[in-house]
Parts: structure tokens; C-alpha cells; sequence
């Protein structure tokens, strides 16, 4: 493990999130929250609503400044190394904004271009069709709806192909066959090598992320693959993420009123 | 009646919120009824109504001291052209009426009062009355100035007759001319193939021209207003305005239940929009241009393409096909510029007091122009677009800026070479622009990582622009270049390390 803000080693973990919380005024917005995520992982984050989540992603893409701990990429510090993070790490929030002045299409070419990448344009195109946006490319993104402001965002984060992929509610705003290509397209990107943490109140059908992390106010209350939680709150394979997110806050109030 | 009462109530409600709104910003705290607080409000009720009688009569005296200035011939040109003036004012009000609803609504007034079943004509009555009462004392207190200097050359005596005729007459007009404006603008919201000619509201522009063939018609009201301040009409008619205002309101309530809302609300997002924003909207202007600026744009293919071109050059031309589309801001950049560097020469020419300079400092550093640091600010705070830029902030200002800080330098290189000085001195005072210009970039971009970006903005350029003055003051002319110089290198170190 590495110990020098400017050094790793090879076995640092991809993301090493440790101890952070973050104070919102008076109340604890985040408490404690130590996790670690490797490359080919998909990672959901589920919760109620305000239990953390988006609060969460963004301390990790150091978009706020947590309030104790610390966050790791590849072992770098995030807060020393804004730019580093910026080459490997990707958040896409609930509501993304976009420049008033550039079409959609601009938007994907503008990304392409500040990375140097040439030859981008397939991949664009690719990724605006199967979106459903290729006949609204010449578009400006504030005329769009929500549903097709979050894609755009998608597609300009799928075409960077960050090592890290933190998606906040990707499922919320996509219609079911956006929601269905979505997962088909992290399914591939996963296998590709990149870790995806995202937050979400539902899944499709035949998704299986890799690790649930639960959150309750503030805090990660179970972390663990689908069967072993399971396991944990005694669910079959029949039960949903629905029960599993109230098997976990149930089992986590009862661990409360013993206290 | 009812649906009158009813919005009657419901604005109150909205004006008492926003005025104790304010009045909580100076300190007054309405919920408490003690009695420091009503002696307070007494205090405020007392200062703002000195500040006004003070206000009131600094304006006269100045429209008297400019009445006195008039020569017979300027009097004559002057009087000649106000009834244009007040043409063009009618031209003007009639062609937003007819470009976009005069009933506009917020999205509470979408969803609640076009929603609703309340009476068409008692919304649009009450909109109406209020906009109109709204403009009648500031019109007024113009016509009354106007009075006062169309009546000094003349007879000094009668200037406080003539600043109540020429309030008068001014309301006369302005109530005559929005009423009529109205009343076109809600002919579109009542039918539909008026608003099929999206280009009607172009027709009030060929207004001048008909008055240049029929000058007795078109120019009448203006003509009657100026007579009214002389004391020449016997009163009919500015009556007959009123009259025709009120004819026009009668027939405004009949068509009024017929407005169709959607249509309104429709044409309403805009300004809803803005409503929305509250108090943000005049704190933060950009956030309006912002709003003006999609709604200009929505409608419209977009012109030229972004080119091909890779990292920094990429954010350069990214930056530029910004501003090409926002052509306003690289024209409002290059005036600003313009404008600074004849003030500045005036004032050293003039040798005159501090304040002036203090006061020339403040527009630098609290007001430079909107668009030199628009698209900047959007990559800095934007941080979802933030990740996918690689460049360090020095780096990103340098591309993001580039287009309108020239703009900026060309307007004040241009006035600064229009003077005709010396070529060294020429040559001095064109670096000095160029360094002071950056100066004003950097001092800003440095801001932008601070919580109070405005305050934060104007210390950084009233220190950098400080030491430069002190040190071309009393060392001389290259000694300040050199202290810019420093000081833009300074600020880039500190852009460097900010990431």
C-alpha cells in the first residue's frame, strides 16, 4: 500500500475510499464510509432517499471537500490531485449541465478533441444511436429533455472510457430500453476493465451488479455480493432489492434500539 | 368582481412579502412589534423620504440649470424631436406587445391562475393596471423634468406649473400608448392566425415613415404633450388620450374573457423563467443573459461548426465559437475596453480628484465586462463539463479568454491611439493597456476560487491596478510596467496552483 501522496504501489487498490464523512451545518451528511472498488467491479449503491448516496459520489469525485478521511485513486490522494482524477475518474450527477452554446454533437466532439483522441467519430456516433440521439445531434442540450440531457451526459462519459465510472441515479430519467442498453453497455465496459459505482432506487430485471452497498442516513450499513447478503438477512434468491434494502435498514434499527 | 378581489389579495400577499423582504435586508424586522423596531421603521420611513426630496430636487435643479443652458436653436431642434422621441417610445411598446404577451405569467401563475377557472378579463385587467400604475411615477417624474427644461428658456418663473403639466401629460401618453399596446397584444392571444405572422411585430417599425407622410396624425400625441407643458391646450387634448386609453380598456375587458391562456402561458416561459430566479436574477446577470440567450438560440440551427483542432487549441477554438455565437459579449468587451481608456485619459488629462479615480476603480473591479470571463467561469463551476478538461486553470484561462480579452484590448488600443500622443509615449501607454488588460483577466480568474467571488474579484484588481498606479506615479512609467508585469506573474502562479 502506498503512504506518500505522490507514490503507489502496485497493489494500491483502484478506488480506496477510508473513514470519510462530511458535515452538512449540523447535520452528518456521511459518517465513517470505508469501502474499496477494483477494476471489472459493479458496484451499486442503493438507499432511501437523502440516506447519502449522491453525497457520497461526490466527495469521491472530489467535487466536496470531505469533511475527515480520505479518497484514493490508484493510491494518489484526490484533493492533491485534482488533475490526476480528472484522467481517471468520471461522475455523472442526477441533473449535468452542458455548455448553452454547443450542440450535442459538439459536446461529444469538443471531449474527443481536448483528449487528443482522433478517429472519435464512430464511437460518437455509435454511442448517440444506440441512445437514441443520433436525429437530435445537432441540437443544443438545454432544448432536451431531462432523460435526454442525462444520456448525452452518458455518452460523453462512456467516450472518455474513464478507469472509474460513478453514475448518480442513471436509471431515474432513462426510458426501460435506454435503461436496458445502459446496463448491456456498463455490462461490456465492466468487462473492458472499468469499476462502475452507481446510485439507484431500482434495477432491471437481469441486472446483477457485483456488490450491493447499502446506505441509511449517512452511513454504508451493509457491504457485500447479492448472495451473501442474502445470506446475512435470510432472503432467497426470489426476494428483490427491495426487500434487501429493508431487510438492511430494519436489521439496522434493531441493531440501534439494542444499543 | 370576485376573481378581481381575489387577485387583488393574492398580489398584495407577493408585494408585502418582497417589500419586507427588503425591508429585512436593511435591518427592520417587521414580526417584532416592539417598540425599538417601530422607532426604527420611522427612521427608514424618514431617510427614504429625505433621500427622495433630495433626489427631487437635485433633479430639477439640474433639468433647470440644463433648461438655462438651451440656446433659441437648441430649444427648437429640441423641441422638434420630442415628438419623435415619444414616437419612438410608442414604437417601441408596441412592438414587445405584439412580439411576446404583455400578460405575463410565472409558473405559479401558470399552474395555479391559468389552470384555473378564474376570469380571463379580470387577470388581464388586474396585469394591466398594474403594469401601467407601476410606470406612472417614474414617467411621471420624467415628463416633470422635461417640464422644467422645456420651460427655463422661456419663463423660469413657471417651472413648477410646467413640471406638473409635463407630469401630466407624460402619464397621459404613457397610459394612451400601453393601453393601446395591450390591447394588440391580447388580439393574438385571442386569435390564433395573428400569431401564425410570427413577423407582425415589425409592422409598428413603419410607424416613422408614416409619420414623415403624415406627420399631423402620427406625431399629435407628442405634439400635444409639448403643448400641454407650455400651457397652450386647454386640457381637451390630453382628455381626448385618456379618453381614447379608456375606450380602448373598455373594449380590452370585453375581448379579455376571450383570451386563450395556453397561448400566454406559452409565450410566458421565458419571463417565468427569470421570475423563478427571485432576487438571483438582479444579483447574478449572467444568469438572465443565460435564459435570453437559450431562448434566442432554441429555435435556430446553430452557425459554423466547431473545427478540428486538439488540446489547447481545441479549448481556444471551443472558446471562440462560444463568443461567435454570443457576438454581444466580444461587442460589449471591445466598448468596455473603449470606454475605460477614455475615462482613464480624461482623467489624467483633466487632473481630476481621487474620488473619480476610486470611482473609475470600482467599475474595474466590480463591473468588468460579462463576457471576458464567460465561458471560464462556465468550465470552472460547470464541474461535470470540469472533468473532461485536462488543462490547468492558467492554461484553461488562456484559451477561454483569449477572443474577448482581445476584444477588450483592441477597444482601448484603438481610443488610446485616436489621442495622438507621442510615439513613446504611444508605446509606454499601449503596454500599459495590454498588461493591465491581462491584469484585469487574471485578477478575476484568480477570484473565481473564493466563496465571495465579487469582493474577492475586486480586492485582487484594486491591488493589482494599485501598485501599478502607485508605482507609475512616483517612479515613472517603466517602473509601473515593471510592477504589471510582477503582478501578472504573480497571479499566474497562483492560477498554477490551483490545479
Amino acid at each position: 500500500m502506498q503512504t506518500d501522496d505522490n507514490q503507489t504501489t502496485p497493489d494500491a487498490p483502484l478506488l480506496d475510499v477510508s473513514g470519510i464523512s462530511y458535515r452538512y451545518g449540523s447535520l452528518n451528511a456521511l459518517t465513517n464510509a470505508t469501502f474499496t472498488v477494483e477494476p471489472r467491479q459493479l458496484v451499486s449503491l442503493v438507499g432511501r432517499n437523502g440516506a447519502g448516496k449522491s453525497t457520497l459520489l461526490k466527495c469521491i469525485a472530489g467535487w466536496t471537500q470531505v469533511t475527515q478521511g480520505e479518497v484514493r485513486i490508484h493510491g494518489y490522494a484526490i484533493q492533491k490531485n485534482e488533475r490526476y482524477v480528472r484522467e481517471h475518474l468520471i461522475l455523472v450527477p442526477d441533473t449535468p449541465q452542458f455548455y448553452d452554446e454547443l450542440t450535442a454533437w459538439e459536446h461529444l466532439q469538443f471531449v474527443a478533441q481536448a483528449h487528443g483522441w482522433r478517429g472519435w467519430e464512430t464511437d460518437a456516433e455509435d454511442l448517440l444511436h444506440r441512445y437514441g440521439l443520433l436525429s437530435n445531434k445537432d441540437a443544443f442540450p438545454f432544448t432536451f429533455s431531462r432523460g435526454m440531457r442525462y444520456k448525452l451526459a452518458l455518452c460523453m462519459a462512456l467516450l472518455v472510457e474513464p478507469e472509474i465510472l460513478l453514475l448518480d441515479e442513471p436509471l431515474g430519467p432513462l426510458d426501460p430500453v435506454s435503461a436496458d442498453e445502459l446496463w448491456i453497455e456498463l455490462n461490456r465496459h465492466r468487462s473492458d476493465g472499468m469499476a462502475i459505482l452507481f446510485s439507484s432506487h431500482q434495477l432491471p430485471q437481469e441486472a446483477q451488479p457485483d456488490r450491493y452497498l447499502i446506505m441509511e442516513q449517512g452511513e454504508i450499513i451493509a457491504d457485500g455480493t447479492p448472495d451473501s447478503l442474502r445470506a446475512d438477512f435470510s432472503l432467497d434468491g426470489r426476494h428483490s432489492l427491495d426487500d434487501l434494502l429493508r431487510s438492511a435498514i430494519e436489521a439496522r434499527k434493531a441493531e440501534a434500539d439494542h444499543v | 368582481m370576485f376573481d378581481f378581489r381575489l387577485l387583488l389579495l393574492l398580489r398584495w400577499r407577493q408585494f408585502r412579502s418582497d417589500a419586507l423582504y427588503w425591508l429585512r435586508t436593511v435591518g427592520y424586522q417587521p414580526d417584532e412589534r416592539s417598540f425599538s423596531q417601530r422607532l426604527y421603521g420611522l427612521y427608514l420611513a424618514l431617510i427614504g423620504a429625505f433621500w427622495a426630496g433630495s433626489m427631487v430636487s437635485w433633479g430639477a435643479e439640474q433639468a433647470a440649470l440644463l433648461g438655462a443652458s438651451l440656446t433659441p436653436a437648441t430649444l427648437s431642434d429640441l423641441l422638434a424631436a420630442l415628438p419623435w422621441l415619444a414616437l419612438a417610445l410608442q414604437v417601441y411598446a408596441l412592438a414587445s406587445a405584439l412580439r411576446v404577451t404583455p400578460l405575463r405569467l410565472s409558473f405559479a401563475d401558470i399552474a395555479y391562475l391559468a389552470g384555473s377557472p378564474v376570469d380571463r378579463a379580470a387577470a388581464v385587467m388586474f396585469a394591466y393596471t398594474r403594469q401601467v400604475v407601476a410606470r406612472l411615477v417614474p414617467f411621471g417624474a420624467l415628463g416633470a423634468l422635461v417640464g422644467i427644461v422645456l420651460v427655463t428658456p422661456v419663463d423660469s418663473g413657471a417651472r413648477l406649473a410646467a413640471a406638473l403639466r409635463g407630469a401630466l401629460a407624460a402619464e397621459a401618453l404613457l397610459v394612451f400608448t400601453m393601453t393601446l399596446a395591450w390591447t394588440l397584444g391580447i388580439l393574438r392571444l385571442i386569435f390564433p392566425w395573428l400569431r401564425r405572422h410570427p413577423w407582425i411585430w415589425l409592422l409598428p417599425f413603419g410607424l416613422p415613415a408614416a409619420a414623415y407622410l403624415l406627420p399631423g396624425v402620427l406625431l399629435w400625441p407628442g405634439r400635444a404633450a409639448i403643448a400641454a407643458i407650455y400651457g397652450e391646450a386647454s386640457g381637451g387634448a390630453l382628455a381626448l388620450l385618456v379618453a381614447g386609453a379608456l375606450g380602448l380598456a373598455a373594449l380590452m375587458f370585453r375581448l379579455g374573457s376571450q383570451v386563450n391562456m395556453a397561448y400566454a402561458s406559452d409565450e410566458s416561459i421565458v419571463y417565468a423563467r427569470i421570475k423563478a430566479l427571485g432576487l438571483m436574477a438582479w444579483r447574478d446577470p449572467r444568469l438572465r443573459l443565460r435564459i435570453y440567450g437559450q431562448a434566442a438560440r432554441a429555435g435556430r440551427k446553430p452557425w459554423l461548426h466547431l473545427p478540428k483542432a486538439f488540446g489547447l487549441w481545441g479549448l481556444t477554438t471551443r472558446a471562440a465559437l462560444t463568443y461567435l455565437r454570443h457576438p454581444m459579449m466580444l461587442l460589449t468587451s471591445l466598448l468596455w475596453g473603449a470606454l475605460m481608456t477614455y475615462v482613464a485619459i480624461l482623467l489624467v488629462s483633466e487632473q481630476l480628484p481621487v474620488q473619480i479615480w476610486i470611482g473609475w476603480l470600482l467599475v474595474a473591479g466590480f463591473v468588468p465586462p460579462v463576457g471576458l470571463l464567460y465561458v471560464f467561469r462556465t468550465d470552472l463551476e460547470e464541474r461535470f463539463l470540469r472533468q473532461f478538461l485536462l488543462a490547468d486553470r492558467l492554461r484553461l484561462l488562456a484559451a477561454d479568454a483569449l477572443l474577448p480579452l482581445a476584444a477588450l484590448l483592441a477597444g482601448a488600443l484603438i481610443v488610446w491611439i485616436a489621442q495622438g500622443f507621442a510615439p513613446e509615449v504611444a508605446i509606454v501607454g499601449a503596454a500599459l493597456i495590454l498588461l493591465l488588460g491581462m491584469l484585469l483577466a487574471l485578477s478575476g480568474a484568480a477570484a473565481f476560487g473564493n466563496r465571495r467571488v465579487a469582493l474577492a474579484r475586486f480586492l485582487i484588481t484594486a491591488a493589482g491596478f494599485g501598485v501599478v498606479a502607485v508605482a507609475g506615479v512616483n517612479l515613472g512609467a517603466l517602473a509601473g510596467l515593471v510592477v504589471a508585469v510582477i503582478a501578472n506573474l504573480l497571479l499566474c502562479g497562483v492560477l498554477m496552483e490551483a490545479g
